[in-house]
């Protein structure tokens, strides 16, 4: 394992545990404010202290417990959406390899339509047509993602059903949920995994751009990009409320991208070996 | 109307599958180009008896394989009826279909291919009875263990995945799963082509004395005339959608009729002749002569002609479709 | 060829009436229009000739017929929140947003070959591993973090360039170094993986046999082919650009679409919104196609390989 990626994995490892522990770990509320305490910078600089370690932004909320919530959300936003993107990708390849035809040619089209445009424009339509919210914002995360998903089980589903163990099954007498949830789910679980960690960072990218445009995520909740564009609005007096929680966005995409492609890479390695 | 060919005895019961002119043709379904239909079958009436063993002889692309779909009733003939002890098939994913599929089993070519990678082997084996709900789990596992110590497969390696074994173990594991259910009619398609030669005549042997024991039907596909000649009754060899030659495997094998068929005979691995290139066109056009005239050695001017040479019977139970058959010459 | 050119158009016109009509159920399923722009106060019969005038009373199938031909007439309602027509509000943004992106595309061109072909010439040494990282770590930091960075450095330590707006050539180069950034990282991956399979080609190779020189093989030979094979991803640059655009313009305070589709969804100005998401959706769908008939004119390779 190089260098880079046993970094990203340790960093990866840190930021979910961190933001997993987020009750148990964080020196204050992250709404907890204190007037006395405000704008203090984060631990080594002049005027800092160690009761604030990262310091503290305009109404001398302590932004080590605002980070760690922040994380928190973000990672179960992309998470979530991750999960029900694969859930309807899967579901809308299998249908599309097991009904073939129409039923394949429509959910081509709509693959296909959904690269056509610009996520982040069809998120701000969704947003705008049906409001903000935790479940719309997860919704959006997955409709990010399920075209790769569809595509990839579907052209797998294919193979299988042409030539492949899923048409002995049928010959055999099984039925549909039979071959697809215990054979061929199993069968293409690891490169579901391997989308699911190229498509991880896309999806904090996602939802942090719209929470720092301040139609994402709303307060009381917080997020990593929400933290990000409040800061905005400080970074002549107090640089650090924006720039550390874009530091750990940058750390996590960083760490997933990098674990990702090695992932793949040595899936790669495998196949090639068989 | 066509001359039926049949293998064995001539009885009063109707056979246990039979083809009646039968025709298949794989469409385009493309929303949009109506792509022309392109017929691999062509007009196929064949019987099975019971406990006999039918060879298919052919090239890649003959049809032999669209013909053993067929008479599993995976598909339906785009013309023509199949029959089972005379009664048509159930339609393909009705419920009369899925209990027929615990009595018509197949044994793939590929045995890598058709078993599940991450499943082990006893319970790949024992899946067919859940899937007919014939056993519980644990009884369909004793069942599954005990076919597969009927075809010899190593009881220390039952929990193991495929991609631990060689080629003839899995073979042996894809025919155990074959005939756990039990079943009265099994089609072979090409069950020896991906093991090495040495494993090929075992796993024949194991066949051929299941067959005896289990009072099996089968239909067993092949490219290789000897291979089939060792295990089969009766032998039709096809040749681009049709069949060409019919008779009993000995006779066939022996003093074939149809040059195509004695040019398969003379390929054959092992015969010293190369295996000649099958440069034809695969897809079948209707209406033109004799289709196997480019490459035959005795080609004469009535196999250009416009009516392609109809399949007529033969004494011992023998038919060829050729104008010219090789017994004549 | 021309089957091949009317599949583009076929394609091009199916994603349209796929975008049209997710426009329109998406403006069915937002709840009542009535109350929305009428207010909470509105009496029933407000509602009620409101519905009417607005054929909102007609069957389904009947107003996506209207809703096409408001369409045709680019009759898309006023923006709720100014009540000025949506479609001045959104002509007057386009051309802050054609300002910023014709630069930037260009600026992305210029950083993004020439990196790519240095990739791809020292393919598999230090340096193409090296440049592979710094590409990485442009497109893991997203826009609108590498944008604040820029603010905090040029404006608030050095105090050498503006924040807000677009009033002078000064105000272009964040903007532009944001967009240009990630867009260059991702496109000289691609450039990259173009000038490969150029040099790879064997017409190049036998140029190489004839011994003419490395240079000219490079210039004349594999570089031509790499940029035809680049015009193939031209659509999927177009549409990160946008993408790129539509935080940028947020980050600096750009009067452009991105400002005002954000601006809109904030106060779910719904006409403002659906005339963008129209208005960006056609320009791209449009743009792709001419890309993809372009490609069919100058790469045989297309013309041949699919049926």
């Amino acid at each position: 394992m190089p260098a880079s990626v046993l970094c990203a994995t340790v960093t990866l490892i840190f930021l979910l545990v961190a933001a997993l522990l987020a009750d148990l770990i964080s020196p204050y509320t992250p709404e907890g404010t204190n007037l006395l305490a405000r704008l203090k910078p984060p631990f080594p600089l002049a005027g800092s202290s160690l009761s604030h370690f990262l310091g503290t932004d305009e109404l001398g909320r302590d932004i080590l417990s605002r980070v760690l919530y922040g994380m928190r959300i973000s990672f179960l936003i992309a998470c979530a959406g991750t999960v029900a993107g694969m859930t309807l990708g899967v579901f809308l390849g299998f249908l599309a390899a097991h009904k073939r035809g129409l039923v394949d040619d429509a959910v081509l089209m709509l693959i296909d339509f959904n690269a056509s445009l610009p996520f982040i424009i069809i998120a701000l339509a969704i947003l705008a047509f049906f409001g903000s919210g935790l479940t719309i914002i997860i919704s959006i995360m997955a409709i990010y993602g399920w075209d790769r998903y569809a595509r990839l089980s579907r052209n797998l589903a294919r193979a299988a059903l042409t030539e492949g163990y899923a048409s002995s099954l049928q010959t055999l007498g099984a039925g549909a949920p039979r071959i697809y949830v215990r054979h061929i789910f199993p069968n293409i679980a690891g490169m579901l995994i391997v989308n699911m960690t190229l498509n991880f960072p896309g999806t904090i990218l996602l939802e942090t751009s719209l929470s720092f445009l301040g139609v994402g995520v709303q307060p009381p909740m917080t997020s990593l990009g929400m933290l990000l564009g409040f800061g905005r609005d400080y970074l002549t007096s107090a640089w650090w409320i924006a720039v550390i929680p874009g530091t750990i966005i940058v750390a996590a995409t960083l760490s997933i991208s990098l674990l990702g492609d090695f992932v793949q890479n040595q899936l790669d390695g495998v196949t090639q070996r068989n | 109307m066509h001359y039926a060919v049949s293998s064995g005895a001539s009885v009063t019961l109707p056979p246990l599958m039979e083809a009646k002119d039968v025709s298949h043709a794989y469409g385009s379904a493309n929303l949009f180009a109506k792509g022309h239909r392109n017929f691999v079958l062509e007009n196929i009436s064949i019987a099975v008896t019971e406990r006999q063993t039918l060879g298919v002889v052919g090239e890649s692309g003959s049809g032999k394989s669209t013909l053993s779909r067929l008479l599993l009733g995976l598909e339906t003939p785009t013309s023509g009826r199949v029959l089972r002890y005379g009664d048509p098939m159930p339609a393909p994913g009705s419920q009369a279909w899925k209990a027929m599929r615990q009595k018509m089993q197949m044994v793939f070519q590929n045995p890598y291919a058709s078993l599940d990678r991450r499943m082990n082997i006893l319970d790949q084996v024992a899946e067919p009875l859940c899937i007919h709900a014939l056993a519980t789990p644990k009884e369909a596992r004793e069942q599954a263990r005990a076919y597969l110590a009927r075809v010899s497969f190593p009881p220390h390696l039952m929990g193991y995945r495929p991609d631990k074994l060689s080629g003839g173990q899995l073979q042996r594991v894809v025919i155990a799963r074959a005939l756990v259910t039990q079943p009265e009619f099994v089609v072979c398609d090409e069950p020896v082509a991906s093991l090495d030669v040495s494993v090929q005549a075992q796993v024949l042997e194991l066949l051929e004395s299941l067959k005896a024991e289990l009072g099996l039907t089968m239909v067993f596909v092949s490219h290789d005339l000897n291979v089939v000649s060792y295990v089969c009754d009766s032998i039709a060899v096809m040749h681009r959608g049709r069949i060409v030659e019919y008779g009993p495997a000995k006779q066939v094998f022996a003093a074939p009729l149809h040059p195509y068929t004695q040019l398969l005979l003379e390929s054959a691995p092992g015969s010293g002749v190369p295996v000649m290139e099958n440069k034809e066109d695969v897809t079948v056009s209707m209406g033109t002569g004799c289709r196997f005239q480019a490459r035959c050695r005795y080609k004469q001017p009535a196999c250009s002609g416009n009516i392609p040479p109809a399949l007529r019977p033969f004494p011992q139970k023998r038919a060829v479709a050729c104008f010219n058959p090789l017994s004549e010459l | 060829m021309k089957t091949l050119c009317l599949r583009a158009c076929g394609r091009a016109a199916v994603t349209l009436a796929l975008l049209i009509t997710c426009v329109f159920l998406g403006l069915h399923l937002t709840g009542d229009p009535a109350t929305l722009i009428l207010g909470f106060e509105a009496t029933p019969d407000d509602v009620a000739a409101f519905k009417l005038a607005r054929g909102l009373d007609l069957p389904m199938y009947a107003q996506y017929w209207r809703y096409l031909g408001d369409l045709m007439h680019l009759d898309l309602g006023k923006s709720y929140v100014t009540g000025l027509p949506a479609i001045e509000v959104f002509l007057s943004a386009m051309g802050p947003t054609l300002h910023l992106m014709l630069p930037t595309a260009l600026v992305t061109l210029l950083i993004g070959i020439p990196l790519g072909i240095v990739a791809a010439l020292h393919s598999g040494t230090r340096l193409d591993r090296g440049l592979l990282f710094v590409s990485v770590l442009g497109f893991a930091v997203p826009n609108f973090f590498f944008g604040l960075l820029l603010i905090l450095f040029f404006s608030v330590w050095l105090g050498w360039l503006p924040t807000y707006g677009n009033a002078s050539w000064l105000h272009y180069i964040m903007p532009i170094m944001t967009i240009a950034t990630s867009e260059a990282a991702i496109f000289s991956r691609m450039a990259r993986s173009a000038m490969l399979e150029g040099l790879n080609l064997p017409c190049v190779q036998a140029a190489y046999m004839r011994g003419i020189s490395r240079q000219r093989v490079i210039w004349f030979h594999a570089f031509p082919n790499a940029l035809i094979s680049l015009l193939t991803v031209a659509g999927f640059f177009l549409g990160t650009l946008t993408a790129g655009a539509v935080i940028t313009e947020n980050i600096f305070s750009w009067p452009g679409i991105g400002r005002l589709l954000v601006v809109s969804v904030a106060k779910r100005d719904i006409p403002v919104v659906q005339l963008i998401v129209l208005g960006v959706g056609c320009s791209l769908i449009v743009a792709n196609l001419l890309v993809d008939l372009l490609s069919l004119v100058v790469n045989p390779k297309l013309r041949r390989t699919t049926r």
